[in-house]
C-alpha cells in the first residue's frame, strides 16, 4: 500500500504531508515557526495554552495548530491578522499574572515566554490589578521552583504521567486558582525528573544546582557522552570561561537528542553528575612518604611508578580498571599491563568469570527493538534504577502493549505494568529450565524440573545486575542464550559502567590477561603491587577488611581524578587524571553503538588525560611502540573498534554448578548513586537518597530468631544498627538494603549476618 | 493504613460504585469514593485522600487533583451540618444576600465559618438548579429548601441545631 | 393559553408520577416494548427523530437525530451513552423535575438511544446535589430492571441496556460534554479538544453519545405519537415543546413546558408577570451564558431557536431570567462573572486568565476603584477571550459582558464616573444599588 499524501498550504508555501499529522508538525518539518507553549513533540497534545492559534481558511475561528489535523487542500495562515490577533491576545493573558522578573530568573535568555513576548507581546500591559502569587514547593535537591512564573502549560505534568510513569506533579485547584504542584509536599522521586526543567518553557522549574550560576548566552557547548550506565546518553555539556584568566568551568549538562539512545531525555544521574567536577579532585601528583603525603613533580611521580611496577615479577600484580573509562584510555592501560605482566580486571561485580571472554559486552539489539518487543522477560534487572533510559524504553514497549515479566529476588517499584516473580536467586536457574521445558527447548544433560513459570513465547530477554553478580551468572547467560538461539528472540545483557563493551573489544584485540577468577582472591593472595585506574575499591568492588589490609600492604599506584578518604590510607602514589568531562575518547555502548567525544574543558590543576600519562609511562619502561603514539587518533587507528565480529554470546555451559547455599543473602545491587567516583562526588545526587533501611521478610526474621521490629544489628559494614522494613515482597532468606546504602556497596550477593536490634 | 480509614462498610459502599464502571476503570469511582469518605469524616485530610488512592490503586496525585477540583469536597474542618446558600443570579435577584445576612446573624458566624458548637457551617454556593424556587438553600449537599423566608429558615435550622446530642 | 406539559412533564401532576405503575398507566415504555418486539431498524428510529425536529436541549441546539447518526453502530467497540443531567447553567432548573417526577420516561429515552447506537452501557450523570433525584432514578431503574424492561436481556429479546445513575461533586464545567466524560473517568472535569468528537472517541476512548436529560426524555413521546405530531407542536425550525424556567423578578417563577415558538409575553404572563408591577428591564433568555436582551427586544419575541437568535441571543438551556427596572446591570454582571471566575476549569489561557481579569475589573467598578477607561478595557478583554478557548465557556464569559455593555452602556459609564455609585439608584425610584433585596418575612415583597 502506498502511503497517502496530502497537500496543504502554510503561509503561502505548498507542502506535502501525511494524514493524521497536525498543522504544527507539518510547519515544524518545513521550518515554519508557529508559537507554542503546551505543545511538545514527545508529549500528548492538550491544546490548552492557545498560543498556536492560526487562521484556517473556511474555519469560523482561529484553530490551534497543535491539535488540528491537516486536511487535503487546507490553507493555513500563521501570520494573518486573525492569527496575529489571537496570538497577541493569548500572550497578553499569559503575561498578566507572570511576574516579569526576567533579570533575576535563571531561565532568562532561554525562556520561551520571553522570546515570544518580543514578537507577540505589547510593550505595555493594560492590566493594573495585583498579580497572582503562588507559594513554592520544595521538590528536592535537583529542581528549583518559582511557581508564580508558571504558565500552566502542564508539560511537566504530562511528562510525569506519560514519559516517566511517575505521576507526582499535577494540577490542583481550578480556574485562576489552579496551581501545578505535588499538592501535599511530596517532592518528586522520578529518576528522570530533570527533564521537567528542560520542558518548562518558563522559569518555574529550573535546575537547583545551576541556580544563579550564569547566563546561557556566555556558554560554550560541547557534545559528550554520559559515563554512568551501559547505554551512554548523549550530552550537551556547557562550559564558561571565567573572568579570571582562561579558566573554564563546567556549568551544566543537558541532553543531546539521539535516536539510538536517549531520544530527548536524560536521567538525573547523567544530568547532575557534572556537579562533582571540582569536588575532592586530585590536583597534583602525590607520594606517601613515611605516612605523609607530599607533592611531587610529574617527572618524579612517573619515574617512581615505572620503577615500582617494573619491579614486579610476572603475574604478581593487578590492574583494576574502571569499566567506565574511554576505550582509548583502557587500550593504553591494558597495553601497559600486558607489557608489565599484570592481570587486568575491569569487571567490578562479577562473582564468576567463566564466560568472560565470550563477548558479553555487546548485545545485538537496538533501542528500537526494545520498544517494539511484545513479551519481555527481565532477570535480575531494574533499569528504572540502574539504566533509566532503558527503563523509559521498556515502559514505552509496555504502553504499546508488551507483556513485561521480572524474575527478581525482591519486589521492584516500577513505572510500567509488569508481573514480578519473586524468587531466591538460587532458584533462578530452575525457573529458566522450567521455562525452557514449557517451550520445548532441550538442554543436553539437564534433567527435567518441576517448577512452573508462565512466560510464554519471549521475544526479548534482559539480564541485569542481578545476573552479573550471580554465582551462577554464566549458567544463566548460557541457558538464556541457547533459548535465544532456538527461538530467534533478542537478548540484552546489561553490563557495568559505560564502556564494558569497548573495553572487552580492545582486551580481545590485545590478548589481555584478564582475570579469570574472582579478583577478590586475586588481590588477597597474590598482589605485590596494585594499579587502580579510576576505581576506589572500597566502593567499587565487594570489599572487606582483608582486602583493605592487603591494599595497605601492597604498593598501590592510583591514577585517578578523585580522592577518597580511604585512598589516602591505602594508596602510595597518586597521579591526577583528567575527569570524564575533561577527556576525549570513544565509548561503545551495550548495543554496540560507537560514539566519540571531545573534552569539554581543560583538565583541572595538573591533572592530565590518562592516555598521555600511560604513553609516558610506557616510554619510561622502554616500550618503543608507545613512542609512536602521538595523538588520540593514533590510538583509535590501532584499536580497530569497528571490528565487532565477536559480538554475540556463544558460551555454552556443560554442567550446572550447584547454587550457593548461604543462610542469609544480601541481594542489594551496587547503589546507583555510588556507581562511580564522579557520581559519588555529585552532592545534589547524593542528597536524593532516603534513610538507610533493610528489607526482610517476616519469615526470614523468625528463622533468624530476631524479635526486634524497629531495627536490626548488622555484623558487617560500617553500620551497626539499621532500620527494619519488614516486607512480604522479598524472597525468604534474602535481605536488601534500600535508601542510602552507599557505604554497604561492597557486599553484593554475599552472606550477611544480622542480630536483634530495637 | 487505608483499611483503618476505609473500613468494611465504607469499602462495600465504594465497591458498589466501582461496579458501575467497566472492569479496570475503578478510577471512575474516585468522585464518589471521596464523597463517601467525606460523609463519614466530614472533611477530607491527606490521609483520607491517600486512603482513597490506595483503595482504588491510583497514584496519589490523581486523587489530589480530583479532590481539589470539585467544590463539594471540604478540605477544612466543617460542622456536622453544611448550610449552603445559593448566591447565583436568580437567587440573588430574589434576595440571597439577605438570606446570608439573616443566617449570619442567626448563627452568629460569618459566611464560611462554623458555629462554636461545631454543628453548622455556613457557605455560599453557585447555582443549585432551583432558580424557580429562589432563594434556595441546600443542606448537607442533599436537601433543598426553596423560597425560603425567615420562618422557613427557622424551621429548617432548628433540627440541625438540636438533633441528637 | 398554550397547552402545558405535553412531553417531558406529561403526567407529573400525579402525586406518584415517578412510579412504574403511574408511568405505564399513561402509555410509558410502550415505545420501548415495541422496539424490542419488532426489532425496529435503528436507522428508521433515527429518521423519526430527525423528522421530529428535536434539537439538543442542553444548550447548543444540535439536531439530535443527526448526532445519533454519527456513531457507527457496526463498530465492534464497546459504545456508551451519557445523559447529561448536570443542570449547572444558572437560571436553569428543568431537568431536576424530569429526574424526580418522570424518571421512567428518561430511562426509556436512554434505552431507546442506547439501542439505536448499539450501546450496552449508559450513564446518567447528575450533579452532586441531586441526591433525592438520584434516589428517584435509582428506584425507577431498579423497578424497570425487575420488570425486565432494562438491564441484561431486556424482555427476553437479547438486547442489553445497562443504565447507571452517577453523581457529580460540584462543578459547573462538568456540564460541558467532554468534561463530563473526563469526570466519568474519575478525573478533573477539563473539556477535551475536539476533534476527535465523542462519537468517535468518547468515554474511555470509545464511541459515545451525550444528550441532555430533556432531549432524551422527549424521545419516547416522539416515538409514541409520531414525528409529525411532535414537529407541529412547535415552529418550523424548532419542533416540539421546550421547558422554560422563568426566574428572577416575576410574581410566580416556575418551569413551564410549552410549545416552541410561544410568545415571550405569554410565557411572562404564565409566570405572573413582572413582580410588584414594576417595569421589565432586561431578559436573559437561555441561561446566564447567553447574551442579555433589553425589554424592548423581547416584546414581540417568540421563544424558539430562530427568533431568539434574530434578537441577538440564543435559546440556550431555556433558563429565562427576568430583571425589572430596579436592577443594577453592573452589579448583576459582576455577580455573574464571579460565577465564571469560580468555575473556569483553568486549562485555556484566555479563560483562566480572562475570567479573573474580567471579574477584577467589575469588582473595581462596583467598589468605585475603576480607572476611567475601565469599560473599554472590560469590553476588549472579553472580546479577546471569545473564540479562543477549547470549550464554549470562553463565550459564556465573553457574550454576557459584551452584551451587557452594548445594551446598558450608560450604567457602566455612570458607575465608573461616580466612584461605584449605581445608575439605577439615582435614576429609578425604589431601586437599590443592591437590587438583590430580600425581606425576612416574604422574599416577594422586597422593599
Ligand atoms: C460551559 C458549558 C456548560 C454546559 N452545561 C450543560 C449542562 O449543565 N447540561 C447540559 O445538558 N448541557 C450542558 N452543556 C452542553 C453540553 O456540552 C452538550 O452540548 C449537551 O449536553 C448535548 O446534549 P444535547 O445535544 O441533548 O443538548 C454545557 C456546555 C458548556 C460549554
Ligand atoms: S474554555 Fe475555560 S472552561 Fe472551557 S476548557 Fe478552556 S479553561 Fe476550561
Ligand atoms: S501549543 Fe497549541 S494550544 Fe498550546
Amino acid at each position: 500500500m502506498t502511503e497517502q499524501v496530502l497537500t496543504v498550504k502554510i503561509d503561502g508555501k505548498t507542502l506535502s504531508c501525511k494524514p493524521g499529522q497536525s498543522i504544527i508538525e507539518v510547519a515544524d518539518q518545513n521550518g515554519i515557526f508557529i508559537p507554542r507553549f503546551c505543545y511538545h513533540k514527545s508529549l500528548s497534545v492538550v491544546a490548552s495554552c492557545r498560543m498556536c492559534l492560526v487562521e484556517v481558511e473556511r474555519a469560523p475561528k482561529a484553530l490551534p495548530a497543535c491539535a488540528t489535523p491537516v486536511a487535503d487542500g487546507m490553507v493555513i495562515k500563521s501570520q494573518s491578522k486573525i492569527a496575529r490577533q489571537a496570538q497577541k491576545a493569548v500572550m497578553e493573558f499569559l503575561l498578566i499574572n507572570h511576574p516579569l522578573d526576567c533579570p533575576i530568573c535563571d531561565q532568562g535568555g532561554e525562556c520561551e515566554l520571553q522570546d515570544l513576548s518580543m514578537g507577540y507581546g505589547q510593550s505595555e500591559s493594560s492590566f493594573y490589578q495585583s498579580k497572582r502569587a503562588v507559594k513554592d514547593e520544595d521538590l528536592g535537591p535537583l529542581i528549583a521552583t518559582n511557581m508564580t512564573r508558571c504558565i500552566h502549560c502542564t508539560r511537566c505534568v504530562r511528562f510525569g504521567r506519560e514519559i516517566a510513569g511517575t505521576p507526582e506533579l499535577g494540577a490542583v485547584g481550578r480556574g485562576g486558582h489552579m496551581e501545578i504542584g505535588t499538592f501535599l509536599k511530596q517532592g518528586v522521586q522520578s529518576e528522570v525528573s530533570g527533564n521537567m526543567i528542560d520542558l518548562c518553557p518558563v522559569g518555574a522549574l529550573t535546575s537547583k544546582p545551576f541556580k544563579y550560576q550564569g547566563r546561557s548566552w556566555g556558554f560554550g557547548s560541547h557534545s559528550h557522552m554520559s559515563a554512568h550506565d551501559c547505554l551512554g546518553s548523549h550530552l550537551s555539556v556547557h562550559t564558561q570561561v571565567t573572568n579570571v584568566g582562561k579558566e573554564q568551568r563546567l556549568m551544566r549538562v543537558l541532553p543531546k537528542e539521539s535516536h539510538h539512545v536517549n531520544g530527548t531525555w536524560l536521567s538525573d544521574r547523567d544530568r547532575f553528575s557534572y556537579t562533582a567536577n571540582e569536588q575532592n579532585r586530585i590536583l597534583k601528583p602525590m607520594f606517601k612518604k613515611q605516612g605523609n603525603w607530599i607533592e611531587v613533580s610529574w617527572q618524579e611521580a612517573l619515574t617512581l611508578a615505572a620503577k615500582k611496577l617494573s619491579e614486579l615479577k610476572m603475574g604478581q600484580g593487578q590492574l583494576l580498571l574502571s569499566p567506565s573509562v574511554s576505550t582509548e584510555e583502557g587500550y593504553m592501560a591494558m597495553k601497559l599491563a600486558v607489557h608489565l605482566g599484570l592481570e587486568t580486571c575491569f569487571s567490578m561485580l562479577k562473582q564468576d568469570l567463566k564466560d568472560q571472554f565470550s563477548g558479553v559486552g555487546v548485545s545485538q539489539i537496538t533501542m528500537h527493538d526494545v520498544k517494539q518487543a511484545k513479551n519481555i522477560v527481565m532477570i535480575g534487572s531494574n533499569p528504572k534504577v540502574h539504566q533509566p533510559i532503558l527503563g523509559l524504553a521498556i515502559r514505552q514497549a509496555q504502553l504499546a502493549g508488551a507483556k513485561v515479566e521480572h524474575l527478581t529476588a525482591s519486589g521492584l517499584t516500577l513505572n510500567y505494568q509488569a508481573t514480578q516473580l519473586i524468587a531466591h536467586p538460587r532458584l533462578w536457574v530452575n525457573h529458566l529450565l522450567s521455562h525452557a521445558q514449557s517451550q520445548n527447548i532441550a538442554f543436553e544433560g539437564i534433567k527435567s524440573v518441576n517448577t512452573e513459570v508462565g512466560w510464554g513465547q519471549v521475544d526479548l530477554w534482559v539480564l541485569g545486575e542481578g545476573v552479573l553478580m550471580h554465582p551462577q551468572g554464566s549458567e544463566i547467560r548460557s541457558l538464556v542464550s541457547q533459548m535465544v538461539q532456538a527461538t530467534g528472540a533478542k537478548l540484552l545483557i546489561l553490563t557495568e559502567g559505560s564502556n564494558t563493551a569497548g573495553l572487552s573489544i580492545v582486551a580481545k584485540e590485545l590478548d589481555v590477561n584478564l582475570s579469570d577468577r574472582p579478583y577478590l582472591q586475586k588481590i588477597g593472595i597474590h598482589s605485590e603491587a596494585i594499579w587502580l585506574h579510576q576505581t576506589h575499591p572500597e566502593f567499587d568492588i565487594p570489599f572487606n577488611e582483608t582486602i583493605y589490609h592487603q591494599l595497605k600492604k601492597s604498593f598501590v599506584v592510583a591514577t585517578s581524578s578523585f580522592w577518597s578518604d580511604q585512598m589516602k590510607e591505602y594508596a602510595d602514589l597518586v597521579l591526577p587524571i583528567a575527569s570524564h568531562y575533561e577527556t576525549s575518547g570513544t565509548q561503545v555502548n551495550v548495543m554496540g553503538h560507537v560514539q566519540s567525544y571531545q573534552a569539554a574543558l581543560m583538565p583541572l590543576g595538573e591533572s592530565r588525560p590518562a592516555w598521555k600519562v600511560f604513553k609516558v609511562l610506557g616510554q619510561l619502561l622502554g616500550k618503543t611502540d608507545f613512542s609512536e603514539i602521538e595523538a588520540l587518533s593514533d590510538i583509535q587507528q590501532l584499536m580497530k573498534l569497528s571490528v565487532l565480529s565477536h559480538a554475540g554470546y556463544d558460551y555454552k555451559v556443560d554442567q550446572l554448578r550447584p547454587a550457593n547455599q548461604v543462610s542469609l543473602l544480601n541481594i542489594s545491587a551496587k547503589h546507583p548513586m555510588a556507581c562511580d567516583a564522579q557520581v559519588r562526588h555529585a552532592e545534589p545526587l547524593q542528597n536524593t537518597m532516603d534513610q538507610l533501611r533493610v528489607r526482610i521478610s517476616e519469615q526470614t526474621l523468625q528463622s533468624l530468631d530476631i524479635h526486634s521490629r524497629k531495627t536490626v544489628v548488622l555484623f558487617s559494614g560500617a553500620f551497626s544498627e539499621v532500620l527494619l522494613d519488614i516486607s512480604h515482597d522479598i524472597a525468604d532468606g534474602c535481605i536488601e538494603f534500600v535508601g542510602d546504602y552507599r557505604e554497604l556497596a561492597g557486599s553484593w550477593l554475599q552472606e550477611i549476618e544480622l542480630g536483634n536490634g530495637a | 493504613m487505608s483499611s483503618q480509614i476505609i473500613h468494611e462498610r465504607l469499602a462495600s459502599a465504594i465497591d458498589q460504585w466501582v461496579n458501575k464502571f467497566p472492569k479496570g476503570e475503578q478510577k471512575s469511582a474516585t468522585l464518589m469514593a471521596l464523597r463517601l469518605v467525606q460523609e463519614e469524616y466530614r472533611w477530607l485530610e491527606q490521609p483520607h485522600l491517600d486512603a482513597v488512592a490506595e483503595y482504588l490503586k491510583l497514584p496519589k496525585i490523581d486523587v489530589y487533583e480530583v479532590a481539589s477540583f470539585y467544590s463539594m469536597y471540604q478540605h477544612q474542618p466543617v460542622g456536622k451540618h453544611l448550610v449552603k446558600v445559593c448566591t447565583s443570579l436568580s437567587c440573588c435577584l430574589n434576595g440571597a444576600y439577605g438570606v446570608v445576612e439573616y443566617l449570619e446573624g442567626k448563627l452568629n458566624i460569618q459566611c464560611g465559618q462554623t458555629t462554636k458548637d461545631g454543628r453548622i457551617t455556613l457557605q455560599e454556593t453557585e447555582c443549585l438548579a432551583a432558580c424557580a424556587g429562589a432563594p434556595a438553600i441546600c443542606v448537607d449537599d442533599k436537601f433543598y429548601h426553596e423560597n425560603v423566608t425567615a420562618q422557613t429558615i427557622e424551621k429548617m435550622i432548628r433540627p440541625l441545631i438540636e438533633e441528637g446530642a | 393559553m398554550s397547552q402545558l406539559n405535553q412531553v417531558c412533564y406529561r403526567g407529573i401532576e400525579r402525586e406518584d408520577s415517578y412510579t412504574l405503575a403511574a408511568y405505564q398507566a399513561i402509555g410509558g415504555y410502550s415505545a420501548w416494548r415495541k422496539i424490542l418486539e419488532e426489532k425496529t431498524d435503528r436507522n428508521q428510529i433515527i429518521e423519526v427523530i430527525k423528522a421530529s425536529g428535536l434539537k439538543g436541549r442542553g444548550g447548543a441546539g444540535f439536531s439530535t437525530g443527526l448526532k445519533w447518526s454519527f456513531v457507527d453502530k457496526n463498530n465492534p467497540k464497546q459504545k456508551f451513552l451519557v445523559c447529561n443531567s448536570d443542570e449547572g447553567e444558572p437560571g436553569t432548573c428543568k431537568d431536576t423535575l424530569i429526574l424526580s417526577k418522570n424518571p421512567h420516561q428518561l430511562l426509556e429515552g436512554m434505552a431507546i438511544c442506547a439501542y439505536v447506537m448499539g450501546a450496552t452501557k449508559a450513564y446518567n450523570y447528575m450533579r452532586g446535589e441531586f441526591f433525592l433525584q438520584y434516589q428517584r432514578c435509582e428506584q425507577a431503574l431498579n423497578d424497570a430492571i425487575s420488570a425486565g424492561l432494562l438491564g441484561k436481556n431486556c424482555l427476553g429479546t437479547g438486547v442489553d441496556v445497562e443504565i447507571f445513575n452517577i453523581l457529580g461533586a460540584g462543578s459547573y464545567i462538568v456540564g460541558e460534554e467532554t468534561a463530563m466524560l473526563e469526570s466519568l473517568e474519575g478525573k478533573r472535569a477539563q473539556p477535551r479538544y475536539k476533534p476527535p468528537f465523542p462519537a468517535v472517541s468518547g468515554l474511555y476512548g470509545m464511541p459515545t453519545i451525550i444528550n441532555n436529560t430533556e432531549t432524551l426524555a422527549s424521545v419516547p413521546v416522539i416515538l409514541e405519537k409520531g414525528a409529525e405530531w411532535f414537529a407541529q407542536l412547535g415552529t418550523k425550525g424548532s419542533g416540539g415543546t421546550k421547558i422554560f424556567c422563568v426566574s428572577g423578578h416575576v410574581n410566580q417563577p416556575g418551569v413551564f413546558e410549552v410549545p416552541m415558538g410561544i410568545a415571550f409575553s405569554e410565557l411572562l404572563e404564565m409566570a405572573g408577570g413582572v413582580r410588584k408591577g414594576r417595569k421589565l428591564k432586561a431578559v436573559i433568555p437561555g441561561g446566564t451564558s447567553m447574551r442579555i436582551l433589553s425589554a424592548n427586544k423581547t416584546l414581540s419575541m417568540r421563544m424558539d431557536y430562530e427568533d431568539i437568535a434574530k434578537m441577538g441571543s440564543a435559546l440556550g438551556s431555556g433558563g429565562v431570567i427576568i430583571m425589572d427596572d430596579s436592577t443594577c446591570m453592573v452589579q448583576a454582571l459582576c455577580h455573574m462573572m464571579r460565577f465564571y471566575e469560580e468555575e473556569s476549569c483553568g486549562q485555556c489561557t484566555p479563560c483562566r486568565e480572562g475570567s479573573g481579569w474580567v471579574y477584577k475589573i467589575l469588582k473595581d467598578m462596583v467598589s468605585g476603584k475603576a480607572r476611567p477607561d475601565a469599560v473599554e478595557q472590560l469590553y476588549t478583554v472579553a472580546k479577546k477571550i471569545e473564540g479562543r478557548t477549547i470549550c464554549a465557556f470562553g463565550e459564556a464569559i465573553s457574550w454576557p459582558v459584551t452584551s451587557f455593555i452594548d445594551t446598558f452602556r450608560e450604567e457602566f459609564d455612570y458607575i465608573v464616573a461616580n466612584q461605584g455609585k449605581s445608575w439605577v439608584e439615582s435614576q429609578v425610584a425604589g431601586a437599590h444599588a443592591r437590587a438583590f433585596g430580600w425581606h425576612a418575612k416574604d422574599n416577594r415583597d422586597a422593599s
